[in-house]
This record gives C-alpha cells, structure tokens and sequence, in this order.
C-alpha cells in the first residue's frame, strides 16, 4: 500500500506542477450544490478531502463561512493556489495523507465531507476503501465523480482517471457502504450524498 | 463522441459558453480568473479532428468583441483549430428562420406566416391545449422524479441498428406480418404506451419502452417487467410510473414545455441534462432520444396518426381514447382522406416539422397505410376538409 500511496503522490506532485491543470477546479464548481444539498450553516465543519489546489475548500470557506480542514496525498506547499495556502497558514488544517490509509481519520468527526473528482483518480480497489474511510470521518460526505477518462494524464505520460465507471455502477458500489440521501447523474459525472456511519 | 460531429460549421460564442466566469450573477460581472469549458474544449478538438479534410468552419464570436473571443481562445489553448474570431452580431439579416441546435429543445420552427390564417394550424393549436396536463401536476411530477436518483438519458455514439417503434395504431394488426419479419431479421422493438403489453401478448420482447404522458392511468402500461429492456421515461410523467417500475433500467429524459419546467431541471442538475427536441407525443420525441442515443435506422408500425374509416383508434382496446371517435374530422393528405382526431392532425403537422427540419438524420421507413405513411409515401402535406366529418 506504501509503494502505490508513494507512486501516486509523486504523479500528482508532478501534474500540479503544470499551472493549466489547476484552471479549472471541479470542487469549486460543486460548492453551491453541496450548500444547497447539505443546508450547512457557518461554522460547520468540512473535510476538502483531495483537496487538489484547494479552490473548493477556498469557496467552503469564503462564500458559507465553514471551517474547512484540507486533506491530499501531496504536501499543501506544491498544490494549493495561494489563497488556499494562506487560508493554512492562518486558519485551517492541512493533512497530507493517502484517503484510503485510515491513519488520518480524527476522534473528532468531521460535520461534511466534500470529495469531488478524487475517486475516479483512485486504484479501483481503492475507493471503497476511500468511501468507507470518509464515511467513518464524517457525519455526511458529499462525492462528486467524474464518469468520462481524462485528457490532461497524457502530459506525464499517465492516465489520471484510473477508476472510470458511469452513474449506476456508483450509486450500487456506494450504496452497500452507506444510506444514500441524494443521488444526480450529471451526464458525465455522478453526485451522491451520504449519511456517514 | 464528438456532439457536434454532423455540424459543418460551428460558432462558439464565448461568456458563459467556451469559458465561465465564477460567480457571475445575472448582470454582475465577478472579477475572477474566468474558467475554460474543457467538455466543450474536448468535443470541439475531437470535430476539428474529424472534419480536417473538408472546408468546416469553427469560428468563436463575442458580443464583447473579437479581441475578447481572440482572449477566450488563447485561454482556452484552441488557437489552433479556430478559423476565425468575430465580433457577434447584434442584427443578422437573412432569408431564414433561424438556427437550429439539435441539442436543445426545439419548437416547430415553420413560419407560421405561411399557415397563420389555415384551418390547419388552428386545429394543430386546439389539440396542443386539449393534450396538456394541468402545468402544476407536471410540475409536481418533475420535482418527484428527479429526486428518484436515475440516470438520465445521455449521448451515444452512433451505431447501425435497427429499431422498430410501435405506435398503437389500428395498421399495427394488418403489419404485424412485416413486424415479426424484421424483429426475426434482428431489429429491436421500441413500445410506447399500449403497445408494450401487446407486445407481451404476442410473445415478442421489447428492447426499449418509452413514455412521456403525465397522468397517473399510464402505470397500467408497464406492469410486467421485462429483463432487459430499458425504460425510457419522461420527468414528467406520473409517480406510480416510478413506483410500478421499481428496480427496472430506467432512464429519464426531459420534455421541457415551459419555462418553470426548465428552470427545475436546469437548477437540479446544474445545467447537465440533455435538451431532447420533438413534439407533442412520444413518437416525436422519440426521434431525438433514439438519435441521442445512437439509433438512425426506424420502422415506423401503428404510427398511423389517424383513425381507420370504421371509427377504430388503436389495435387494442385503449379506454382512455374511446371518446376520440367522437369528435373527428376529415383532412386531405395528397389525393386520399383520414378520418382524425384533433391529436392525429397535430402529430401529423408536427410529424412533418420534424422531417422537414431533421429528416436527414434518420432513415424512416413508415409500415401500414395510414396517414403518416402516405405523408411519406407521397410526399404530400395536410389539407383539413371544409365540411366537418
């Protein structure tokens, strides 16, 4: 599990590193669904789990006032845009770690847990595993999942989406883990929204 | 799939289109980095691809200007395949009516300057009401459905498949020598309404069964499951449709009649379902679901749009349509007369919109002698008698 945790991080350390793969953040454009799904309220606490360059858990905090904790296999200093950084270094945690190692998984559970576009990134064989993991962690957690194979691996000669499945297959995985309170089929990618365990 | 593999030329226009600007409020501007569709990015790579060797044009206008479009471009790396950068227009002067985006809905786009003073189109107008749900119980079955966590209907690459789309009309029962011919040849069926369990009763499996009627007798339609079989169902139509179908494939699609409806489906899903064009009942819309998903290739059975001269509507007993008979009226199609119902006409004018706009994206072949088939047959139009009945 070490050797692939390792593998895996050296290839986003190194996809980050390209400025046009962080243009466009899927978690950033998912904030105003998970608001509307979750009916958060200031303060509440969330996990940006995969938090990439941060822009998602950026938006949880500046447009509904949450007290976001980061989380990605990369260290937060070569992935989050500056804004995320600072937002680290003044208020919120960062946790670098793989989301299928349980280690980092608090006493204290997070209120949300907001995953967008990390599980199609995933081993197969791990994000289940990755699921059961944040479902331990939080009392709901919101995943957005891409259904289609990427189109930016090619720049590091590796594919990204390693787990590329379509709505259905998701909603019946995701269902044996937990309750499903809401479930979308947005064309090309999947939201579901659970009750943590 | 490339969406946008048929088009020969495409204009791209550029806020809110090829890039975003997050936190755009009507009006408002956000000062923000803009973002790149990359989806739409992806399909246009894949057409320019596609369509290198001809004269296709992909041109990216603004209303902003060309240096905004040339600026939208370069941020979204596609200087490359882009022809050129426009200014939009604000007028445009031309003899036509108008573009046509098969991806979105689409509403009868014939002049109506050309029929505005027809009998014909006053009834076509008169049966569009009389077909319509009370817009709340629609509505109400849309927020239902949504909610149920099915996948929706989504683009397929095309394929060469046969499909066979029953209608219920009276030519169902003298073409079912021809239907069985072509299912045995490996054709697929496509069931709407009745014409599932009619299916069941003939021992023949329908691949497809689709609906779009709201109201709340159509469950009676699909009470047997058949593995195997996808149903294709309209948001709007009526819970215990769900409720009866519960566990089967479903699929959801959306007709979209008014503007609230829209609104509900745009915001559930974030703006990411498919627009699906067509008309007033199933059959129409049909089309465009099948084309979505891949298919091109129909037989048309029991599409008859019309009543047989002795009164008989369907090709099997349909309760809810024994009041049909009687209110009909005659209308002309080329040299021969079909007794109608006031839906009858309105499918068959739509019917002709369809195929005028969109007829080379499939290949139709209509069985039976109805109206719609002699529409085909002749290439003839309607023409409404001026004596009732």
């Amino acid at each position: 599990m070490e050797k692939i945790s390792e593998t895996e991080r050296q290839k986003y350390s190194e996809i980050w590193q390209y400025e046009s793969y962080s243009e466009f953040s899927p978690g950033h454009e998912m904030v105003p669904m998970f608001a509307e799904i979750s009916g958060c309220k200031p303060g509440d606490t969330v996990l940006d789990a995969g938090c990439g360059s941060g822009k998602g858990g950026l938006a949880l905090n500046n447009d509904h006032n949450l007290d976001v904790t980061f989380l990605d296999i990369c260290s937060w200093n070569e992935i989050l845009v500056p804004e995320a950084r600072k937002l680290v270094m003044t208020k919120s945690k960062f946790i670098q770690a793989p989301l299928w190692d349980s280690s980092w998984i608090p006493e204290k559970k997070f209120k949300y847990g907001f995953c967008c576009d990390v599980m199609e990134h995933l081993p197969t064989e791990y994000t289940m595993l990755t699921i059961a993991n944040l479902l331990r962690a939080c009392d709901h957690v919101f995943l957005h999942i891409a259904n289609f194979h990427d189109g930016f691996g090619v720049v590091i000669g590796k594919p990204l989406h390693l787990t590329v499945f379509p709505f259905l297959w998701w909603k019946i995985a995701v269902s044996e883990l937990g309750e499903v309170l809401d479930s979308r089929d947005l064309i090309n990618n999947s939201v579901f929204y659970m009750k943590g365990n | 799939m490339n969406a946008y593999q048929y088009e020969k030329s495409i204009y791209v226009d550029v806020d809110g289109c090829l890039i975003f600007w997050p936190g755009d409020k009507p009006g408002v501007r956000n000062e923000g980095k803009p973002l790149v569709n990359i989806e739409l990015v992806e399909h246009l790579q894949i057409w320019r691809k596609e369509t290198v060797e001809s004269d296709a044009q992909l041109v990216v206008w603004s209303a902003n200007g060309k240096e905004h479009a040339e600026m939208a471009v370069k941020l979204a790396g596609i200087e490359d395949i882009v022809d050129v950068c426009l200014t939009k227009p604000t007028t445009l002067i031309d003899d036509n009516h108008g573009w046509i985006d098969s991806r979105k809905k689409v509403k009868p786009t014939r002049q109506k300057k050309d029929v505005e003073d027809s009998k014909l189109l006053k009834l076509v107008e008169s049966a569009d009401r009389k077909l319509t749900v009370p817009n709340d119980d629609i509505v109400n079955n849309i927020k239902h459905s949504i909610k149920l966590g099915l996948p929706q209907i989504k683009q397929h690459d095309p394929n060469t498949e046969t499909l066979c789309i029953l209608g219920g009309g009276a030519s169902l029962l003298t073409t079912f020598d021809e239907l069985k011919h072509e299912y045995y040849n490996g054709a697929k069926l496509v069931a709407v309404n009745g014409t599932y369990n009619w299916l069941l009763e003939k021992n023949m499996k329908p691949s497809i069964m689709a609906m779009v009627d709201a109201q709340d007798y159509t469950a009676k339609y699909i009470k047997e499951d058949v593995p195997g079989c996808r149903y294709l169902f309209a948001s709007q139509c009526h819970p215990s449709v769900f409720e009866a179908c519960e566990g089967r494939d479903i699929h959801l699609w959306h007709a979209i009649n008014t503007e609230e409806e829209l609104k509900i489906i745009k915001d559930y899903y974030m703006n990411k379902f498919a627009y699906t064009a067509g008309g007033s009942t199933v059959i129409l819309r049909l089309f465009f679901i099948l084309e979505l998903l891949g298919f091109s290739k129909f037989h048309l059975f029991g599409f008859d749009s019309c009543l047989t001269d002795e009164g008989q509507h369907h090709a099997y007993t349909q309760d809810e349509n024994y009041r049909d008979a009687e209110n009909t009226r005659w209308v002309t199609c080329g040299n021969k007369k079909f007794l109608c119902t006031g839906w009858h006409i309105s499918q068959a004018y739509h019917f002709q919109e369809v195929i005028r706009e969109f007829g080379n994206k499939f290949d139709l072949i209509v069985h039976g002698e109805g109206l719609i088939a002699h529409m085909i047959k002749y290439g003839a139009e309607l023409q409404v008698e001026e004596d009732d009945k």
